[in-house]
């Protein structure tokens, strides 16, 4: 073989090599802490800071809750720690999405009276807002959606959980 | 004849149920003596050699195998009963709740099913008092006889499906039969059952569709409680129905190892860890672990839309060695105005649980709220063989994309068949899924209106964007954080072996500039972890946000909104030989925020 062809063959033998080793590598590696750098929480905790929040939600706007569910979620797409908690709120829907619409936007000034302020780092079309590393989004009402829904995302802060569980029903009375 | 209604008042479903039940014992037991007897045989054959070694091997041997056979049938025999009884039940409940509800208003019910006024009752002084009001009560008897009959129908098809599922169950063992007693003993003869429509599995999805509209809604929902495992997958059928379809075989895999772990007072833990022992086997133990996996797949993906309904359009459990394929809609794709298909990468399968992690629910929920006005469908697609991990070395190899985009071009492009509009479709791959996506499009004909890669290690099949074969106006979209090293594997050239079919590496980096596609912002504000390719669905990304963008329909407003980034690009003009770096912009621009409809 021609000098100049082992030189290739061997540098091509070489990159492949490399992706290959890059490619073992990738995404086990690839933990995403979520919201920023957050402080550890436990899972009493995670659950706590969304169920609080949710309450506190729910009582100021005097909701008509049809649902409220819980969930802990991973905070990347592999299955993997950090944790956070999330909370979906359901309420009826208004006579139609514009009625919706006011009906947010109204909600979300009375939220901000009592220290709710906007997410801009938390990217989304609905309406967001936070509070105490808690950011809640008020779903806007779509056609074939049955309810209504404002859904609290916590902290990836918890380290703790091993995988994401099942969403279950709990009351916000 | 067709079922009476005092046929149907004495007949006890529940007894199939028990009897199931009694013959899941007797299976167990069963089990056991085939056990010792294996045992035993094998006890002779240590210390026993010789001609009367052979001889006892030679008798004992037939009789191994006839328990054997009558233990499968039994098993067979069992699922039928298991999963009959329960259904016959309910059919039965059904016709005793109409006739029921008939006689509290004052109607009389014939046996056969026929509904009058019953003299001297409200109704009928009701009738007697004008001709308008006597025509209405008319009608009202002529619509409730057309209620109690089709439940009478109901009861009748389940029956006869019962009885066809019990006798395919033992049909093994007329064989045995006549080789235990002789050939010349009469079996039992019983008429050719009627199996109702054919179904065409060998059509292609226009002539299934057109065989599906000539039934009538007896015979649809005939095929699809009587033969749900052939019309579940079958392309060109309606959603609905082949989620009914679908559904209901995945409750049967269910049900086979739940009801029979509560008959034996076991838990379903020491039915899987030791099948056989109970009479089961690897196989079911497998389709249920993945039956559970979907079941929460639907169910997650319905709680996490706020009660959107969910539809299982592709349900086979078995495949890929036992990690299933499976995809569920949230809402239905034949009614929506968009479709969003979902396709996850490296170390997702059904058995991973990927259905109902929530990458599907978070696409709908952020495309909804793009456009709360279209009715929107995704499909969280896990039909395909995805490498298991990072240490799998299909990773690196297109053999599971090419295989995976062929199986996925076919269930998306069947969807045309069967949708009533003309449904708007963007397909989502993501990381492996990336690629799988565009060797559909480039190598097996996925016909989709756009295409968002993200996390893309290489498009293998498609040197550019134009070889996805997007129609006018469609576009590749592309979403690669900076930071993300699984979209640098691009750079590396593709490798073919010869003479094995082995192609190493994934092919083009989509975000480069030369490759034609359109990029998306996709970085992240605030993860302090430098490797960013496990977020791009997350709720709040700016990937989400602009995905949502586009599969509402709207990527013309991804400028308005900000959300088009710089592509990667060399450095210099391409000179052969000599290093040329990729500069990509993305990774000096902080992520962006605050972007609200």
């Amino acid at each position: 073989m021609p000098r100049r062809h082992v030189w290739r063959s061997r540098v091509r033998a070489a990159a492949i090599a490399a992706s290959l080793a890059a490619l073992t590598v990738g995404c086990d590696a690839m933990g995403v802490t979520g919201n920023g750098s957050q402080d550890a929480l436990t899972p009493d905790e995670s659950k706590a800071q969304v169920i609080d929040s949710a309450r506190e939600i729910v009582a100021a706007l005097n909701l008509d809750v049809t649902r409220a569910l819980f969930w802990r979620e991973s905070c990347n797409d592999q299955g993997e720690a950090p944790f956070r908690g999330v909370v979906s709120i359901w309420y009826p829907p208004a006579a139609t999405l514009e009625a919706s619409q006011a009906e947010v936007a109204e909600m979300v000034e009375r939220l901000r009276a009592t220290g709710w302020i906007g997410a801009d780092e938390f990217r989304t079309h609905s309406t967001a807002v936070k509070k105490n590393d808690v950011v809640a989004v008020f779903a806007p009402q779509a056609v074939d959606v049955p309810n209504r829904g404002i859904d609290l995302f916590g902290a990836c802060g918890d380290t703790t959980t091993g995988h994401a569980t099942e969403a279950q029903d709990i009351a916000l009375g | 004849m067709p079922v009476t209604i005092p046929q149907v008042a004495v007949a006890r479903p529940d007894g199939l149920t028990a009897a199931g039940s009694e013959l899941s014992r007797a299976a167990a037991t069963l089990a056991e003596q085939i056990d010792q007897q294996r045992a035993a045989s094998g006890m002779l054959d240590v210390g026993w050699q010789g001609t009367g070694f052979e001889a006892a091997v030679a008798k004992s041997a037939p009789t191994l195998e006839q328990l054997t056979r009558m233990y499968e049938a039994m098993s067979r025999l069992q699922t039928a009963l298991l999963d009959g009884g329960p259904e016959l039940a309910t059919r039965r409940s059904a016709v005793i709740d109409v006739v029921g509800r008939l006689c509290r208003q004052g109607w009389r019910v014939t046996p056969q099913g026929g509904v009058t006024v019953r003299p001297g009752s409200p109704l009928d002084r009701l009738a007697r008092r004008d001709p308008v009001s006597a025509v209405r009560v008319q009608q009202l008897a002529a619509a409730n006889g057309a209620i109690l009959k089709t439940a009478l129908a109901g009861f009748d098809t389940a029956d006869r499906g019962v009885a066809m599922v019990m006798g395919e169950a033992t049909a093994g063992l007329y064989g045995q039969v006549r080789q235990f007693w002789g050939a010349e003993m009469p079996l039992p003869q019983s008429p050719p059952p009627n199996l109702g429509p054919t179904i065409p599995e060998a059509a292609d999805p226009v002539e299934v569709r057109s065989w599906w509209a000539g039934l009538s809604p007896e015979d649809r929902e005939r095929v699809i409680r009587e033969r749900p495992g052939q019309l579940g997958n079958l392309d060109g059928v309606p959603v609905w129905a082949r989620s009914r379809a679908n559904i209901a075989v995945m409750h049967r895999d269910i049900d086979r190892v739940e009801q029979r772990a509560a008959v034996l007072g076991a838990t379903v833990d020491q039915l899987t860890d030791d099948p056989k022992r109970f009479g089961l086997n690897t196989t079911e133990v497998t389709r249920y672990a993945n039956a559970v996996q979907v079941r929460a797949g639907l169910d997650e993906n319905s709680k996490k839309t706020r009660g959107v309904p969910t539809f299982l359009y592709v349900y086979d459990p078995e495949v890929f060695d036992g990690q299933g394929r499976a995809a569920v809609a949230i809402g239905n794709p034949d009614e929506a105005l968009n479709t969003a298909v979902v396709v996850p990468g490296t170390g997702n399968s059904v058995t991973s649980g990927w259905l109902g992690n929530g990458d599907a629910a978070h696409v709908y929920n952020e495309t909804t709220a793009a456009d709360p006005t279209r009715r929107t469908a995704v499909v969280a697609w896990m039909g395909y063989d995805a490498p298991d991990s990072l240490g799998d070395v299909q990773v690196g190899q297109v053999g599971n994309a090419r295989v995976g985009g062929n199986l996925l071009a076919n269930d998306i492009n069947a969807l045309e068949t069967t949708n009533v509009a003309d449904s708007h479709v963007t397909m989502i791959g993501h990381s492996y899924g990336a690629t799988t996506v565009a060797d559909a499009c480039a190598g097996f004909g996925l016909r989709a209106d756009n295409v968002v890669l993200t996390g893309c290690p290489g498009t293998d099949l498609a040197g550019s964007a134009v070889d996805l074969n997007l129609p006018p106006g469609g576009q590749v979209f592309v979403g690669a954080a900076s930071t993300d090293p699984v979209t640098q594997f691009g750079h590396v050239p593709q490798v073919h072996i010869p003479a094995t079919g082995v192609t190493v590496s994934l092919g083009e980096d989509p975000a480069m500039a030369d490759f034609g596609a359109t990029r998306i912002k996709a970085e992240v504000v605030g993860w302090d972890d430098e490797m960013q390719h496990s977020g791009y669905l997350r709720p709040g990304s700016e990937a989400l946000f602009a995905i949502a963008d586009i599969a509402s329909g709207h990527s013309d407003l991804l400028d308005d909104h900000d959300m088009l980034a710089w592509r990667r690009d060399h450095l210099f003009p391409r000179i052969p030989g000599l290093p040329n770096p990729v500069i990509d912009p993305e990774l000096v621009r902080p992520a962006t925020g605050g972007h609200h409809h």
